[in-house]
């Protein structure tokens, strides 16, 4: 069977391509490190696209320029999230043209599957994968400020106590204070509960 | 930011709404009338950070949102405000890109 990435883009030389699934990467044309590395940026693209189309703006595809690269997002109709990353450094081309990517699967390469660890940058009392989570259930209730208002109550939970897991509980109870009705607190905080017992 | 960028940035071809944002993601100008679209910039300024930390390639410069029979979205990161253009679907975002940062100076 044909790769998805091969029958659906053609890849430059500086170009590599991932293909996501709820930040699984089931295809890649560089390395499953690379690929691993970009697990939670593909998560976070699921929650971006899903936030829009919650909004009824009908993106699905968003373009990154860095200093030297160009990403690009497309949320395919199947969910899944294909990532594109261009090298657009002056002497990209010639550097990478000897290393034309075959097209690879995870599955090909670790037999008992491992799922993608996400490598968190730096320790916190809530790792960004818990956070993005958590933003999650929140744009449901708040939309497109839901991103906004985390921010703000994190940082509002940093200043009055020292962030640690056993009170990560405060975190979700300064988050609820946010919504509009009492039914709406009761049912995030349950939600928000279960993810933070994931993390 | 001046008054002159903005006029330039107005009569690029295509181009057709302007808003700036500070760092609270207030609207310090804007010409887009289209609260939806306002609110599209809100958040896509508001997640840039996010982006920003996740990717670890450095500063994000642009950031465009494409859809079929959409307008793009397109916001720049000028010192600790965003710059966020309305802009039709022909427009390449790195024509875009260009042409804005020509008029920023």
């Amino acid at each position: 069977m044909k790769s998805i990435l091969t029958n659906t883009i053609s890849l430059k030389d500086d170009e590599d391509s991932y293909l996501f699934h709820e930040g699984e990467c089931l295809e890649f044309s560089s390395t499953k490190e690379q690929a691993d590395q970009l697990s939670e940026v593909a998560l976070f693209f699921d929650q971006f696209f899903s936030a829009l189309r919650d909004s009824d703006l009908l993106y699905t595809e968003s373009h990154i320029e860095v200093d030297h690269a160009l990403i690009i997002a497309n949320i395919l109709k199947n969910g899944h999230i294909l990532l594109t990353i261009t090298n657009t450094a002056p002497h990209a081309h010639s550097n990478l043209q000897h290393k034309r990517p075959i097209i690879q699967t995870p599955r090909s390469l670790v037999s008992n599957k491992t799922p993608s660890k996400p490598l968190d940058k730096k320790p916190t009392a809530l790792s960004e994968s818990a956070q993005l989570a958590i933003k999650k259930i929140l744009i449901n209730y708040l939309g497109p400020a839901s991103t906004i208002i985390f921010n703000d109550v994190y940082s509002k939970w940093g200043a009055l106590e020292q962030p640690t897991e056993k009170s990560r509980a405060n975190l979700l109870k300064l988050l609820a204070e946010e919504l509009y009705t009492q039914d709406e607190k009761i049912k995030f905080q349950a939600k928000a509960e279960v993810i933070l017992k994931k993390y | 930011m001046n008054k002159d960028s903005i006029s330039k940035m107005i009569t690029i071809h295509g181009v057709n709404g302007i808003s700036l944002l500070n760092s609270e993601n207030e609207a310090l100008l804007s010409n887009i009338k289209d609260q939806q679209i306002s609110e599209a910039f809100v958040f896509l300024s508001s997640v840039m950070p996010d982006l920003e930390a996740l990717l670890a390639m450095g500063a994000v410069k642009q950031v465009m949102l494409k859809g079929a029979g959409q307008q793009n979205l397109s916001t720049f990161a000028h010192k600790k405000n965003t710059l966020c253009i309305q802009s039709d679907p022909l427009l390449s975002a790195t024509l875009l890109g260009q042409q804005i940062r020509s008029a920023i100076g």
